[in-house]
């Protein structure tokens, strides 16, 4: 098995399996934050623009 | 952990296990905002927003909302952070996050003050300052008097900390009308007044945990029976309190008819705590089935008073 980028040395399969699975989920948590923030203060933008 | 530990406060404790390795999964930064707190929180504020007098576009009060679950989220952090010692030793709290070693405390820290900062910067762009300013204020209230000066100090801690849950209606209110006017003030005191029946109904099965953490809860300082009888002065305070949107004219008869008619079943379950069999010391004699009982009802009477209040304004528009 290739080394997993950014994973501590020494872990088994399983643990590394586990690592890899833990990162996926936050990199897309903070990914989806970053959308709907984006989302967000386009709709505040309109909203504002919109309203006088 | 040393009573020493505890006393001096979490912030002189280790910043959490050390580890090289990230144990955090997402579900355990979502357990950092206290989402069940959460939920009572974010309705109290939508009820504010829903009965202030005005107009907020959608998106906005959407935003609003969003602002003060985000800021409630954020304090609960900033307490995890602070309080993860007696959190370690307390059986409830024991699996959360940081005592559990998956969130290193000073990234949960971090987490809580880039929240706090972030849905106050919202707050005031999408609302109004005042609002801002009212939410800023009650994140501070809740880091800074209750959980970091009064929680561990004093068994009146969640009489006066409990003013930082109170806050969400007022900030509604503030995000429509940009002013805190009397309306907001009454139902920021109707939350007020709720909290130590509703919180010293809960320390009464669970004073176990609190004296375990050195907590100076009520009923770990002056006992079960002095604590029955402070919930049901609260609750004698509470229940003609919560007449008063009615009698200022900021809801009808039917918000008026409901509370009473809850405020009855309030005083009915909080007199129930009051007459739960006991000892001599005041120990309950049946495992506190009213209290547990209480502290359920007391929830779900503070959700009923507020959908009662958002409903008179709705739907008969007082």
């Amino acid at each position: 098995m290739s080394p997993v980028k950014g994973a501590p040395g020494g872990m088994t399969p399983e643990e590394k399996a586990a690592f890899l699975r833990r990162r996926r989920g936050r990199n897309y948590a903070v990914f989806f934050a970053l959308l709907g923030l984006v989302g967000l203060f386009f709709f505040i933008a309109m909203a504002r623009l919109t309203r006088g | 952990m040393s009573d020493s530990a505890i006393k001096s406060g979490g912030a002189s404790a280790p910043l959490g296990t050390s580890t090289d390795i990230d144990l955090s999964e997402v579900r355990d930064w979502i357990a950092l905002l206290k989402p069940r707190v959460m939920s009572l929180v974010v309705f109290t504020g939508l009820v504010g927003l829903l009965v202030a007098p005005g107009h907020l576009h959608p998106v906005l009060a959407a935003t609003a909302i969003l602002c003060i679950a985000v800021a409630a989220g954020a304090a609960g952090a900033i307490n995890m952070w602070y309080d993860r010692d007696i959190d370690a030793v307390m059986r409830r709290t024991a699996g959360r996050p940081i005592p559990a070693g998956r969130i290193r405390a000073s990234s949960a820290l971090a987490f809580g003050v880039l929240l706090s900062l972030a849905s106050v910067m919202l707050m005031g762009l999408a609302t109004n300052w005042v609002a801002a300013a009212v939410l800023a204020g009650s994140i501070g209230f809740y880091v800074f008097i209750y959980t970091m000066w009064l929680k561990r100090r004093t068994p009146q801690n969640i009489v006066i900390g409990g003013a930082a849950g109170a806050f969400p209606p007022m900030i509604g209110w503030a995000a429509v009308t940009g002013q805190v006017s009397l309306e907001a003030m009454v139902m920021f005191a109707i939350v007020f007044f709720w909290t130590p029946p509703h919180f010293w109904a809960l320390s009464l099965f669970a004073h176990g945990d609190y004296q375990r953490a050195g907590v100076p809860m009520l009923p770990v300082v002056a006992g079960p029976k002095e604590t029955r009888r402070q919930i049901w002065l609260y609750s004698l305070l509470l229940a003609p309190l919560a007449l008063l949107p009615t009698v200022i004219g900021m809801a009808g008869l039917a918000y008026g008819a409901a509370a009473l008619v809850l405020g009855g079943f309030f005083l009915e379950s909080m007199w129930r705590v009051k007459r739960d069999a006991q000892d001599a010391e005041g120990r309950s004699l049946t495992n506190d089935a009213p209290a547990r009982a209480a502290f359920r009802f007391s929830i779900i009477y503070l959700f009923v008073l507020f959908a009662a209040l958002a409903a008179d304004r709705l739907v008969f528009g007082a």
